[in-house]
């Protein structure tokens, strides 16, 4: 079910919050209290928050506000209430990793939070995830599955589970994630919400909980285009404390979202692969999205991934990813393997039969792959269009299948088209583009060259002006 | 297609990392996902270059993506 909505000032938009405390329009304590109310009222239906600050944020709300009527600068994101996924470390607070068996509270504060802190933001609480950002669809034994807020019998995807559910729910106005093999992307498709995985570099990992340092990307949540890119130009750049990060200038993202045209703009279709094996409904709605981009001015065309690599692109990251997870919880496993649940149990193990040379041989052939995926397909095209996810959101029960045999099936069916984009470290962004017939939200994913977040930002934004799709807000029971 | 990696083979490599806790059960689910890998790889792998593929940590690779970056807006 789906209707405009009627959230008062917790729908408003990140860019039209933060305005409006600057302004001095709206206080920052009316902020948090709104979306307070809502966390409460949500909360027993979709379970997306593992702890709430609500006095620690009030306090915060009440501190910000007295600075602007000190006459104080106001940073960019001033009194705006944002809630992350319960692994970007503060010092002194456990952080739960979605997990029983998480290590005592850290010292170190992730830089991405030191940013927001930095531009004024309040946090509200910690969010729901998979045990160890381990599994894309949402389930979790120890906090509880979180669920997804259009319809609570279905799946809130994952890892960054909470992070889509909250920020469609409009219990925050944006989220940070992290993104291994879809971890933002995913949640962000079935909530009906935008999830942007950066290029590989754009954001600092530091302080936040490693899985895999060749595949983390941290990611961010928000409601419209111009959210994400207010989000992002706070948090994006070079950290000394983490050698993954660019150099690379960051753009005034907010600055270069344009004006909605796309004329001139080459939208890439996938010849092969990425369309394979999408459902009728699905495709309506991707389809419908490139006429809607064909109004705006784009012109689609038909563009060739390269052939041979493109099926292996998620089981390569999967090499990465499960070699390089197995050495993180080779020792945790080692002592408290019956504090996994099965199915994270297997897959954090996973690694211990990888032989060290395919592990080697698969980063190895990274930057190659890279190069090749890039001259291909951006030669032909700006941005390529594909689904973010292929089939209607299943439900929790169809997705609940432990550590058994079909668990490898049911995650790749899951992580088809959007782990390609971890191993090649390609920016991509879920874009809502309608509901399939289960009344769940649908997307479709632009992928663009290197540090082209800008470009995919843009198009979004313009996609935006034609569609009400973002706009729409799951409705309360009762 | 390459011979899967064997089972026991998987149990008995996680038993001598110290991982008693890996069962059959567990080492077959292992040995099933290690086998794709292994055959995925090689299917990717142009084997007559596989010395000369260098740059594999993640700043080499983050310069490859730098390098490859288009105009940003």
């Amino acid at each position: 079910m789906s209707s405009r909505t009627d959230a008062g000032v917790a729908g408003w938009s990140l860019a039209d919050a933060a305005q409006a405390v600057a302004a001095r329009q709206v206080s920052a304590r009316e902020l948090v209290t709104a979306c307070l109310q809502r966390i409460e009222r949500w909360q027993p239906r979709i379970n997306s928050f593992v702890a709430v600050f609500a006095h620690g944020a009030l306090a915060a709300a009440d501190r910000a506000d007295a600075e602007l009527a000190a006459g104080r600068t106001p940073g960019p994101l001033h009194g705006v209430p944002l809630a992350h996924k319960d692994m970007f470390y503060r010092p002194g607070r456990v952080s739960t990793l979605g997990s029983r068996a998480a290590p005592p509270a850290p010292t170190t504060l992730s830089t991405l939070l030191r940013r927001l802190d930095e531009a004024g933001a309040i946090e509200l609480g910690t969010l729901n995830m998979a045990e160890f950002a381990l599994g894309p669809t949402g389930h979790n034994e120890f906090l509880g599955h979180c669920r997804n807020p259009w319809n609570p019998a279905h799946i809130a995807c994952g890892s960054s589970s909470g992070g889509g559910a909250t920020v469609a729910a409009r219990l925050a106005y944006g989220s940070l994630g992290s993104d291994t093999g879809g971890s933002v992307r995913l949640p962000a498709s079935v909530s009906g919400v935008l999830g942007l995985k950066p290029t590989y570099g754009r954001l600092s990992g530091h302080g936040m909980m490693p899985l895999s340092h060749s595949a983390d990307t941290p990611g961010l949540f928000a409601r419209t285009a111009r959210d994400l890119a207010l989000l992002l130009r706070v948090v994006a750049g070079r950290d000394p404390f983490d050698a993954r990060t660019s150099r690379r200038p960051v753009p005034d993202y907010p600055a270069v979202l344009g004006d909605g045209g796309l004329r001139g703009l080459r939208v890439g279709v996938p010849r092969s692969y990425f369309r394979e094996g999408v459902s009728a409904e699905v495709t309506r709605a991707l389809d419908a999205s490139l006429r809607a981009l064909e109004g705006l001015g784009a012109e689609v065309v038909a563009v060739p991934v390269p052939a041979t690599s493109s099926a292996h692109y998620t089981e390569l990251s999967r090499v990465l990813v499960y070699a390089e997870a197995a050495a993180i919880h080779g020792p945790r496993l080692r002592e408290r393997a019956m504090d996994y649940s099965p199915q994270v149990r297997v897959r954090a193990a996973t690694g211990l039969g990888i032989p060290a040379p395919v592990y080697a041989q698969a980063l190895q052939l990274r930057p190659a792959l890279l190069e090749e995926f890039v001259q291909t397909v951006f030669a032909r095209c700006d941005v390529l269009h594909l689904p973010t996810l292929g089939i209607p959101v299943p439900t929790l029960e169809e997705t609940d299948v432990g550590g058994s045999a079909v668990m490898w099936e049911k995650i790749a069916v899951l992580v088809r088209c959007t782990a390609p984009f971890n191993y090649l470290g390609l920016p991509a962004l879920s874009v809502p583009c309608g509901f399939t017939d289960n009344g769940l939200p649908a997307s479709f994913q632009l992928v663009g060259r290197p540090f082209a977040e800008a470009m995919l930002l843009r198009v979004a934004a313009a996609y935006e002006q034609l569609t009400d799709w973002t706009r729409r807000a799951p409705v309360e029971e009762g | 297609m390459r011979a899967p990696i064997d089972a026991q083979a998987v149990l008995e490599l996680a038993r001598a990392q110290g991982h008693g806790w890996v069962d059959e059960e567990v080492a077959r689910r292992i040995a099933a996902a290690a086998s794709v890998a292994v055959n995925t790889v090689a299917a990717v792998l142009p084997p007559a270059t596989a010395a000369e593929l260098l740059g594999a940590s993640p700043a080499e690779f983050r310069d490859t993506l730098e390098r490859l970056a288009g105009d940003e807006a």
